[in-house]
């Protein structure tokens, strides 16, 4: 009998857990789904399914546009940031020298670091780029200063992160591996495309997974750094979705906006979750 | 041999040059004309070729007056509030995060989906989880005041969110959901890196699970939360997105980078929000400091 309690102990411990993390997505689901009558009645299963929040957001709202805008500043910061780390990754793992501990503590550090400590100077800087840009290119693009601004800024926020985990997952190779290599005279280039790449490939995805999230999710600089509709990235875009009439939020659409963002997230770190679990515990722990 | 060793020791280097190049220039040098900028009059007129006026965006005493970051009510109010917010939120998701680490591993058909649960709070921007719980906190359709409506706790709809007395309890509850996660996983792991004879000895004396927790697993794992409590309790002081999107004007929440960010952008006083973001970050840096000291963080490196 005390067998079958404890199993039942068990099962309702993880069912709270699952029920905890699980349910304010499920929710924002259900109420995404629901006509704006069924919204405003609260209830755990949709009484109705209703397309009507995602057909405003995807064809009458500018919501597609910031999730390309977001796309866009993602995979340029993130395979910029992945390329620069991945070699300063092997000089923090593989090679001994002198300063190596100072570089890592000074990443660390700088990653820790409160974004609004360098915002003032961002700004300043910010408005020499936009001028400096303007008097070279055309001003027919100039829609995109902002977004190449954030991947600049996203970049050097990234770049802690990434450059400590990768260092971390390469300190994981055997050195023997390395070792023949080196005996047969291979240049460092030709190690680390030829031997590591391949075992890092996982390691490096799920980096840039991880870094992906990372900027998607971004809001104090997208706040800061963009002005129009056409430059917002997803979550500016999200924080900004008003209804018509004042003190009228439209939770339908807040709600369906928030599943289209984070609904590939979800998918994402489901298939992944092992890779991720690594990749956060050795962001922080193995060091 | 030496000579390969030397020339991989100068590759090495060769590498680190687009790393540093990018560090300085993108935070370095903001960071110092920050500091800079903390000592002139900036506004949005002369932000860029601001005057040198010293000291006076921290404290200046003017006519018997005293005025300046160091000054301002609000600001020292923003720290109180930013302290709160950090210690409670830590502590709630260091107790949640051990609890849901210890759940995540029990081994049965559930497994993965506690697994899989546990990281969809992290994987969701704070903006939407913000949202997520204003949604459901909400005072005339809200699913939460419903459920008390039901059981019969309140008799009408309570505006969680905007209301003084409950929007911080709000936002601290909203933090520890989007990251004891992240504590669960780091406690996770540590608890995974413990030799199985730890986790079974207990059981074999058949002392029972919390007295086995408190003497010989905490004990064990107090390295993970000792990491967990820095990156997250870092992560707290610098809180924005949250406080912002639930309620950016109440004074009763407003973090320190709120109000920095709001002396820049709202009111353009880049001089004095500046002045007050050098405050945070010293404030945050002596704490970094003392944290990294104590955990020993910065020899992690000489532990291969």
């Amino acid at each position: 009998m005390n067998k079958v309690y404890d199993k039942i102990f068990k099962y309702s411990l993880q069912m709270i857990v699952i029920i905890f993390c699980v349910f304010p997505f499920y929710y924002s689901v259900m109420t995404s789904l629901e006509g704006s009558s069924a919204v405003f009645e609260p209830n755990f299963f949709p009484t109705e399914i209703n397309p009507k929040n995602y057909n405003y957001l995807l064809f009458e709202h500018n919501f597609p546009q910031t999730i390309l805008n977001s796309l866009f500043v993602a995979t340029v910061t993130v395979s910029i940031s992945i390329t620069i780390s991945y070699f300063a990754a092997w000089s923090l793992s593989r090679v001994n020298f002198k300063g190596r501990s100072m570089f890592l503590f000074v990443i660390l550090a700088i990653s820790m670091f409160p974004q609004i400590a360098v915002l003032t100077g961002m700004y300043q800087l910010f408005l020499n780029f936009k001028d400096f840009y303007f008097n070279i290119f055309d001003l027919r693009v100039k829609g995109v200063t902002s977004l190449l601004w954030l991947c600049f800024t996203y970049t050097m926020f990234n770049i802690p992160f990434t450059v400590w985990v990768l260092t971390t997952f390469m300190k994981g190779v055997p050195k023997e591996i390395e070792e023949a290599a080196i005996v047969d005279g291979a240049s460092s280039f030709l190690i680390l495309r030829k031997i590591f790449l391949p075992i890092m490939t996982p390691a490096i995805f799920t980096t840039a997974i991880m870094a992906m999230i990372a900027v998607w999710n971004e809001f104090l600089f997208a706040l800061t750094f963009t002005a129009t509709n056409s430059d917002r990235t997803i979550t500016v875009g999200i924080a900004l979705i008003n209804g018509t009439i004042e003190y009228e939020v439209p939770w339908g659409s807040i709600m369906a906006a928030s599943v289209i963002v984070t609904v590939p997230l979800v998918i994402i770190t489901l298939l992944l979750q092992g890779r991720i679990m690594s990749g956060l515990t050795a962001g922080s722990i193995k060091g | 041999m030496k000579s390969v060793s030397q020339l991989r020791k100068r590759t090495a280097l060769i590498f680190l040059i687009p790393v540093t190049i990018v560090l300085l220039s993108s935070a370095l040098y903001p960071l110092i004309s920050t500091l800079y900028l903390s000592l002139t009059d900036a506004e949005l007129e002369n932000f860029l070729d601001p005057n040198y006026v010293g000291f006076i965006n921290y404290l200046e005493n003017y006519e018997g007056m005293w005025y300046g970051v160091l000054a301002d009510s609000l600001f020292w109010n923003s720290v109180r509030n930013t302290i709160v917010f950090s210690v409670f939120s830590v502590s709630l998701e260091v107790i949640l995060g051990i609890s849901f680490a210890l759940i995540m591993l029990i081994e049965n058909k559930l497994k993965w989906f506690v697994r899989a649960a546990v990281l969809i709070p992290w994987a969701i921007p704070t903006i939407v989880s913000a949202r997520m719980f204003e949604w459901m906190l909400q005072d005339q359709f809200g699913i939460f005041n419903y459920i008390l409506i039901g059981i019969g706790i309140i008799e009408q709809g309570k505006a969680w969110t905007t209301d003084p007395q409950t929007s911080m309890i709000v936002i601290i509850i909203i933090d520890a959901w989007k990251t004891s996660p992240f504590v669960a996983i780091l406690v996770y792991a540590g608890l995974k890196a413990l030799p199985n004879e730890v986790l079974e000895a207990g059981k074999v004396d058949g002392t029972n699970g919390i007295t086995q927790f408190y003497y010989i697993i905490f004990p064990l794992i107090l390295p993970a939360i000792a990491v967990a409590i820095v990156f997250r309790g870092l992560d707290a002081l610098r809180v924005f997105d949250l406080i912002y999107l639930i309620n950016a004007g109440s004074k009763d929440i407003m973090s320190m980078t709120v109000y920095a960010r709001r002396e820049m952008f709202e009111y353009s006083h880049f001089g004095f929000g500046a002045a007050a973001s050098t405050m945070l970050t010293l404030i945050i840096g002596v704490i970094a400091v003392i944290f990294i000291q104590r955990t020993r963080l910065h020899k992690l490196d000489e532990m291969e």
